[in-house]
């Protein structure tokens, strides 16, 4: 008995197995707009929207121009490619990737499962629809414009066009608070330097062993410290800037929401 | 390892010291020791396994939703297409009772270790997919449906829930992938059988030429 389960166990995953991975490799995610066909030209704009809105609510849009898809249906590529990059945040998966295959007339709209209630799977193909003119005329950029306008509104009107604007309000407040805090903070540090050195100075004055004994170890201690600073941002001065470009990943997943549509 | 070896090394030293080297409560402290190991160890493969289990029956309710929405979407299709005066009785009577007849097997418990009860849902998931496949085929015919937005919304949602239910079904099968190995393997099966044989293999849902939503199948594609 236990020897027949065993075989057909055995034969059953001789059988599974095959179908387990899929040939399409996508390419490194970089920001939000990946185009291995070279035919976007708006992809400074595109990148800086959808990273700004990113920002603003949260949602991960990305953008991928594939020169192919490998003979694989796109619905494949684009589930392959969405969890490759886990586009939008872990827990979220409030992500969403929008894939373009001109060489195949083919776009697929592929929702995380924390996105498919604001942009739900109708939906998603009225926009591929709206697409499809521009597509059509070859105006890969136009067509993306409408694709990011028709899901941003989507996204907003699921979150709220007020409650975001409060969430704006929100964050404008607290960063002037955490600036008007810094500004203290250097106030504060300026006001006890001149308060020290005037302190030294009446001290200097009044009394000759402060002037002839103590002075000279403070003047010694600075002097030394000014060097170590100078010395310090030689080395230090040179990594600044160039850090922390974002992109649309972070841990998201998809469970295959979202639709398709050729034109 | 080399820890772990100084670690009994020490055990054993001190037993000596205490006992001295041919007490022969040495070679019974060495025995309860063993099996102390040897039960921590198997219950860590038990927990494994249980958890490995478990994620297994978390990947299947993903399936169950998918076919629950299934049917309901379906209900909805023959709804509209029924409104539809004159549309191909026979086809639709097919859905109706692909339909019927899927919604009576539900898989739970240890049906999922036998071939026979797995394979007879597989099948009567397929017929469904294949009478359904028809009936698009059949609704290319008929331009008022076509032109019906509330027929093509429900397409779409039906090609979703068809995309999702495939992404659950892999999932379901790369859980059920990791368990039966964890099972198979020595410590596994050692553990099995000790505690009764509690777990049994999981068999996997394998993709009929409908399910798999390929351009050459009769199929759900637009």
């Amino acid at each position: 008995m236990s020897a027949r389960i065993a075989i057909a166990f055995a034969v059953l995953t001789a059988i599974a197995l095959p179908r387990a991975e899929a040939k399409f490799e996508p390419p490194k995610l970089e920001g939000y707009l990946v185009d291995t066909t070279h035919a976007v030209s708006s992809t400074y704009t595109v990148n800086k929207r959808l990273e700004d809105f990113r920002k603003l609510t949260g949602y991960a849009i990305v953008v991928f121009v594939t020169g192919t898809l490998d003979n694989e249906p796109i619905d494949d590529v684009a589930y392959t490619t969405f969890n490759t990059w886990k586009v939008g945040d872990a827990g979220k998966d409030n992500g969403i990737l929008l894939v373009i295959a001109p060489a195949e007339h083919k776009i697929r709209i592929e929702t995380g499962k924390g996105a498919g209630g604001a942009v739900t799977d109708i939906q998603s193909r009225q926009i591929i629809e709206k697409m499809a003119p521009a597509m059509k005329a070859g105006k890969v950029d136009d067509a993306i414009d409408v694709a990011c306008t028709e899901l941003q509104k989507l996204v907003v009107k699921d979150i709220g066009a007020d409650a975001l604007r409060d969430k704006v309000k929100k964050e404008a407040a607290e960063a002037e608070a955490k600036q008007h805090r810094s500004e203290m903070v250097w106030m504060g540090v300026l006001i006890g330097f001149l308060a020290v050195m005037l302190l030294i100075g009446i001290l200097c004055l009044v009394s000759v062993t402060f002037r002839t004994k103590v002075w000279p170890i403070i003047r010694a201690i600075g002097t030394a410290l000014w060097w170590i600073v100078e010395i310090a941002s030689i080395f230090t001065g040179r990594g600044k800037g160039g850090g922390g470009s974002s992109s649309g990943g972070g841990g998201g997943s998809s469970g295959g929401g979202g639709a398709r549509g050729d034109y | 390892m080399a820890t772990s070896a100084d670690f009994f090394g020490k055990i054993g030293a001190t037993l000596r010291l205490q006992l001295g080297d041919n007490h022969p409560m040495r070679a019974f402290g060495i025995g309860v020791l063993v099996v102390v190991i040897a039960a921590l160890s198997g219950c860590h493969k038990y927990n494994n396994l249980v958890a490995l289990d478990e994620t297994c029956n978390e990947k299947w309710a993903n399936i169950d939703a998918q076919i629950q929405r299934r049917y309901d979407l379906l209900n909805n299709i023959v709804k509209t297409v029924k409104a539809q005066a004159k549309f191909e009785q026979d086809t639709l009577a097919k859905v109706i009772e692909a339909r019927a007849s899927a919604t009576q097997i539900k898989l739970s418990g240890d049906d999922f270790s036998d071939p026979a009860k797995v394979a007879a849902f597989q099948q009567a998931q397929a017929n469904l997919q294949s009478s359904f496949a028809r009936l698009l085929v059949a609704s290319e015919q008929y331009p008022d449906l076509k032109a019906n937005q509330a027929f093509a919304d429900l397409r779409t949602e039906m090609e979703g829930t068809e995309n999702r239910l495939l992404r659950a079904r892999e999932e379901y099968n790369e859980a059920a992938k990791n368990y039966n190995t964890e099972l198979r393997q020595v410590g596994g099966s050692v553990v099995n059988d000790v505690t009764g044989k509690p777990f049994k293999p999981r068999v996997f849902w394998t993709a009929t030429a409908a399910a798999k939503g390929d351009g050459n199948a009769p199929a759900i594609d637009l």
